[in-house]
């Protein structure tokens, strides 16, 4: 998603529901980068098993069309996307652990 | 209505596009439902959707927050959060963002949404026919 922020003012705390959409581009702008996200996360999800038996306790980035790269932390994931310009929606990543721990928050 | 998920481990999840506007970020995050926590929190999403904005997260503005894994510090930032609602039109929300400093650990743990947003919502959490509505 391509934001204008010369567009955005300084302080938004006034800013109405209706001018945060606008200004991320418009409703439909919006609806589709949920839809991109989504499309992503779906590749993910099916994706999910067959990578946890090759990298497992790695890091890896999805696109829609599949796998964009393996990393060894999150600083290199940052590191893959700023470097290849990759914007959301336009990939996820996820930390493959094959013993995932029990989450108390 | 704004619809979630729950995960392979049956965690309810949501989905929302973040924005923070002073450091001229967007994201896409997928919040784990959190009722325990009292605000809303960044975790592994803080490098990807900060990148190399993470050096103008300012010192000034920190908190400390406390769970069962012990204290650990976050940056706060104002910040929308938008939900899809197809119903109603979707659901903005301006609020303080609390981002997990990496260096400091929690980097790795699951993005939560909490109380600061979910109080002024009804939730339909039915996990037993895998349904998560959310009424704003």
């Amino acid at each position: 998603m391509e934001i204008d922020w010369s567009r955005w003012p300084e302080n938004t705390d006034n800013l109405r529901k209706e001018e945060v959409i606008e200004l991320m581009g418009g409703l439909d702008a919006v609806n589709r980068a949920f839809d991109d996200f989504h499309e992503v996360t779906a590749r993910l999800d099916k994706d999910r098993k067959a990578l946890l038996r090759k990298y497992p306790h790695k890091w890896v980035i999805v696109g829609k069309d599949g796998l964009l790269s393996v990393e060894d932390s999150l600083e290199e994931v940052s590191k893959f996307t700023e470097s290849n310009k990759l914007k959301h929606p336009h990939f996820a990543i996820e930390y493959l652990d094959p013993d995932p721990p029990v989450m108390i928050l | 209505m704004i619809v979630g998920e729950f995960d392979a481990n049956g965690r309810p999840l949501v989905r929302a596009q973040v924005i923070i506007p002073r450091l001229h970020r967007v994201g896409d995050v997928w919040f784990q439902v959190d009722t325990g926590a009292d605000f809303t929190c960044l975790h592994r999403e803080t490098r990807p959707i900060l990148g190399p904005a993470m050096n103008r997260l300012s010192r000034d503005r920190t908190v400390i927050g406390r769970g069962i894994g012990g204290s650990s510090p976050y940056f706060v930032e104002r910040a929308f959060l938008v939900f899809r609602d197809d119903q109603r039109g979707n659901e903005v929300r301006q609020l303080n963002l609390w981002i997990a400093d990496p260096e400091r650990g929690n980097d790795s743990n699951a993005s939560l949404l909490g109380l600061n947003l979910l109080r002024l919502w009804r939730m339909n959490f039915d996990p037993r026919n895998r349904t998560l509505q959310f009424f704003p």
